[in-house]
């Protein structure tokens, strides 16, 4: 396809990959550190971003490092934190208008670019410490989101069973499990974290987009290649995750409306490939088994799905059902993941998924953000594939390949958040 | 007899067409050179609002329960003899609906056989089968979905907003009802509703990304069943000036309490709309925005987080309404700021070296917007509704003025005519 992508390595464990294609009009600029999960340091690794991006040494304050932003059309910087497996992804990351479409031709990219540097480098400090007042702000604003996790009752969920799913494992870290390590972050300590990463964490730096940004890439370089490295973190992301000897059942009650039901199953089958066309099957698309029967035929839960975390070999059916019904659609999830180990497949649904998964795939071709978020992904596999060479690999998957994976898949947990009561009440 | 018309933008350099043909149906392609994806959309404008009308058929005005049009669009998906979402997967498209205030569209994303997922896209839409039983039957469905958009109470702060500022206005009633009013929801009245609103007059065919032009007429020339017109007018109860309630609590598992603060205006349509739209985005951006004082001073003392965030929320010629929203400890405080700010702007005026850089901000949004497939289709449609077309919005940023800012916040931002709802956790 169109996307022309390149990856090299510029410093010990600093990577950068660099795709573009001439349709796109920005260019997507990500800084990413990766490191292991640790509940002990997880949080002030989630701050660092937050509060590079909100001052350094040249601009000191916040709004006017907006005002700057903004008049470079409107370019945001943001911060990002994020889990990969037993690995936590935490950045910066900018998105640039390309400078060919800039009203009277300046050039942005490169004033972009060196914002960002001065934020990442250059950081804010008074003897030695990260500016206090905006240290504090965001050492608050970050046990808000905290606090802020139950809001979204299904993520909440989520983030609840996977330190079920994933019990005395990396993966386990859940922002819920750091609170308390936030509220003791010091300003001392969390320039020793941001020391940390940039001297020992592994190093992803992404330009993806329209290109013709040359010297805000040569830039980049510069700057990283200078980096004095020392115990650089090795990454081995794919970890697969022991099946328990006996599968682990929890519960929340909590005041709500529709409960919410995590089922997982493990696994240590190789070929990631077959098993996300093996979750497809089962409740990837709208015409899948969990969705067609669980769903429509039944009307058992308003949404049922399935996704695989190939990171971590596991496959995950998520749920909003009514509480009376948890134990029926629980067995009717269950006899469907059956019908697909006893090879219960039509002709007609593994074309059709095939198809459907080629086809979400190919659309990753057509957002700058997409592209770069499909290679990162392909990095953390260490392969380069573009998604048209993974819809070859998908296509290749046979009948007798499927059902030997869904049938290696064992089940390990449920976490069921519970809904006991009628929601929110009035004043 | 088929019209075509090229809407173009020199300075972007993007066109599209809009195509009027001869069924009734306006078609609008957008053939975006290098994407994979073709993204269609084909909508009527009917959304939850729109629960009274009347046609030359009906005579007088009829009323409907609340959240039929979102119920009708979930049946829709359901043929005599086949349901929708088998026929989608043989082509590898992925298909779906919405229904919103104000309008209904039923789409589709795909990057393979379009041509095919077309076909299907407009035969279903013109082919509805309601019965006893399948109405019956999605009862249950529907019902879970109402229950789970009442667990997020992001939702709910935004819909007591909504009853706050709107004393009869149906946009405060939730798009997909309540259980007890789709309890009423008949096959007759699934019909009713739509032969008066899903009239191809009443409709419009988008389509962007990956596609021929002449390929969709083809089709459309083939599966489009030609329309009269139904003479359709809807009614809207009167609405005061004056909000229903200053604010409104709603208690809930929530960390930091939620706030939305909306500011009720008078509603308008075609280009004064897109005009009014981009003027209270600005002001909003000015007042509030990540580089106004006012935010410097709200983040500072903690009053605020990454989560503020405002919006222009509004329905072409029936409700306008500008919302600012987000979480802090005191949102009563929050609210009270923002009403003295405004009030200080209103005598001192905006920067002009602001202004300058909020619409530089801003250019560069469309832009970058104008570069994404889905959005294009979405774009063409929200415009088409509104009697506008999509590059409107930037040829009205470049006429804006400060001055147009200044008379905005006189119109739009007055402090009387404001609410709040706060959605916060139960006290200990």
């Amino acid at each position: 396809m169109a996307a022309d992508y390149k990856r090299t390595e510029i410093g010990e464990g600093i990577f950068l990959t660099e795709i573009y294609d001439e349709k796109f009009k920005l260019n997507n600029i990500r800084v990413r550190f990766i490191t292991k999960l640790d509940e002990k340091t997880s949080g002030a690794n989630a701050l660092v971003p937050s509060l590079l991006i909100t001052s350094n040494s040249e601009i000191r304050s916040r709004t006017e490092l907006s005002k700057r932003l903004m008049g470079l059309y409107g370019t945001s910087m943001s911060a990002s934190w994020n889990s990969l497996g037993d690995y936590q992804s935490v950045g910066i990351s900018a998105s640039p208008m390309a400078d060919r479409y800039t009203i009277g031709g300046e050039v942005i990219s490169t004033e972009v670019v060196r914002l960002m540097l001065l934020c990442i480098f250059s950081p804010d400090l008074t003897d030695g410490k990260f500016n206090e007042k905006y240290f504090a702000l965001r050492k608050q604003e970050l046990l808000d989101n905290i606090a802020a996790s139950v809001n979204n009752k299904r993520a909440y969920g989520y983030t609840k069973a996977k330190s079920v799913i994933f019990e005395g494992e990396p993966a386990a870290v859940t922002e819920l499990k750091t609170e308390e390590y936030v509220r003791n972050i010091t300003a001392e300590g969390l320039f020793e974290q941001y020391e940390y990463l940039l001297k020992s964490a592994a190093v992803e730096i992404t330009v993806c987009g329209g290109g013709g940004a040359d010297e805000a890439v040569e830039m980049l370089k510069n700057a990283f290649s200078k980096i004095k490295r020392e115990n650089v973190e090795r990454i081995s992301y794919r970890q697969n995750s022991p099946v328990k000897a006996e599968i682990s059942s929890r519960s929340e009650d909590m005041k709500i409306r529709q409960s919410k039901m995590f089922m997982a199953y493990k696994s240590g089958y190789e070929d990631i490939y077959v098993c996300k066309l093996f979750s497809a099957l089962l409740g990837g698309t709208a015409f899948s088994k969990l969705f067609m029967n669980v769903r429509e035929k039944l009307s058992l839960c308003y949404y049922c799905s399935s996704v695989y975390f190939d990171l971590k070999g596991t496959l995950l059916i998520d749920s909003g059902v009514e509480t009376e019904n948890i134990e029926k659609a629980k067995a009717a999830i269950e006899e469907q993941l059956k019908a697909l180990q006893q090879g219960d497949i039509t002709d007609e649904e593994l074309e059709n998924t095939k198809l459907y998964l080629c086809g979400s795939y190919r659309s990753n071709y057509d957002t700058a953000w997409d592209t770069a978020g499909w290679y990162a992904a392909q990095n953390t596999r260490g392969t380069g594939y573009s998604p048209d060479e993974v819809c070859s690999i998908i296509k290749g998957i046979t009948r007798e390949q499927i059902i030997e994976c869904a049938k290696s898949f064992e089940p390990d947990s449920v976490y069921i958040l519970k809904a006991n009561g009628e929601g929110s009440d009035d004043e | 007899m088929m019209n075509k018309e090229i809407i173009r933008d020199e300075r972007l350099g993007e066109q599209y067409s809009l195509i009027h043909h001869p069924s009734g149906l306006d078609v609008l392609v957008w053939k975006m050179e290098g994407f994979s994806t073709t993204e269609a959309l084909f909508a009527t404008r009917y959304g939850s609002i729109n629960t009274c009308f009347k046609t030359a058929k009906t005579g007088g005005f009829i009323t409907v329960p609340e959240g039929i049009a979102h119920y009708l669009e979930h049946k829709l998906f359901e043929n005599e003899d086949t349901d929708v979402f088998d026929l989608y997967a043989a082509t590898g498209a992925s298909a779906n609906a919405f229904t919103s205030f104000d309008e209904t569209a039923y789409t589709f994303s795909t990057s393979d056989n379009w041509e095919r997922a077309l076909e299907i896209l407009l035969d279903f839409v013109q082919k509805p089968y309601f019965t006893r039983e399948n109405v019956d039957k999605e009862q249950g469905i529907i019902a879970q979905e109402i229950k789970m958009v009442q667990d997020s109470p992001e939702r709910r702060c935004f819909y007591e907003l909504l009853g706050a500022l709107y004393v009869n206005h149906p946009v405060k009633i939730d798009i997909a009802g309540t259980v007890e009013s789709i309890s009423h929801i008949t096959p007759e009245l699934l019909y009713e509703c739509y032969h008066t609103f899903y009239d191809l007059h009443n409709m419009v065919l988008a389509i962007a990304g990956n596609v021929d032009e002449d390929k969709v007429i083809e089709i459309c020339d083939r599966l489009l069943k030609p329309s009269e017109g139904l003479e359709l007018e809807t009614a809207f109860p009167k609405e005061p000036r004056t909000v229903n309630k200053k604010r409104v609590v709603r208690t809930f598992p929530v960390g930091l309490p939620l706030f939305n603060i909306g500011f009720k205006c008078e509603p308008c349509s075609g280009r004064e709309y897109e005009k009014r739209s981009i003027a209270g985005y600005t002001v909003m951006q000015l007042l509030v925005g990540a580089a106004s004082p006012l935010h410097k001073e709200l983040f500072e003392e903690g009053l605020i987080n990454s989560q503020f965030s405002f919006e222009v929320f509004s329905g072409s010629g029936s409700f306008f309404t500008c919302i600012v929203s987000g979480e802090s400890r005191d949102p009563d405080e929050v609210f009270a700021r923002i009403c003295a700010e405004i009030e200080r702007v209103k005598t001192e005026g905006f920067d002009e070296e602001d202004f300058e850089m909020v619409k530089k901000t801003r250019y560069g949004s469309i832009v970058k917007a104008l570069n994404n497939v889905e959005n294009c289709a979405d774009s063409m449609v929200d415009s088409y509704f509104n009697g506008t077309a999509v590059f409107d919005e930037a040829q009205e940023l470049a006429k804006l003025t400060i001055e147009d800012c200044a008379k905005a916040l006189e119109e739009l931002f007055n402090t009387d005519s404001a609410a709040i709802s706060i959605v916060e956790a139960e006290k200990e």
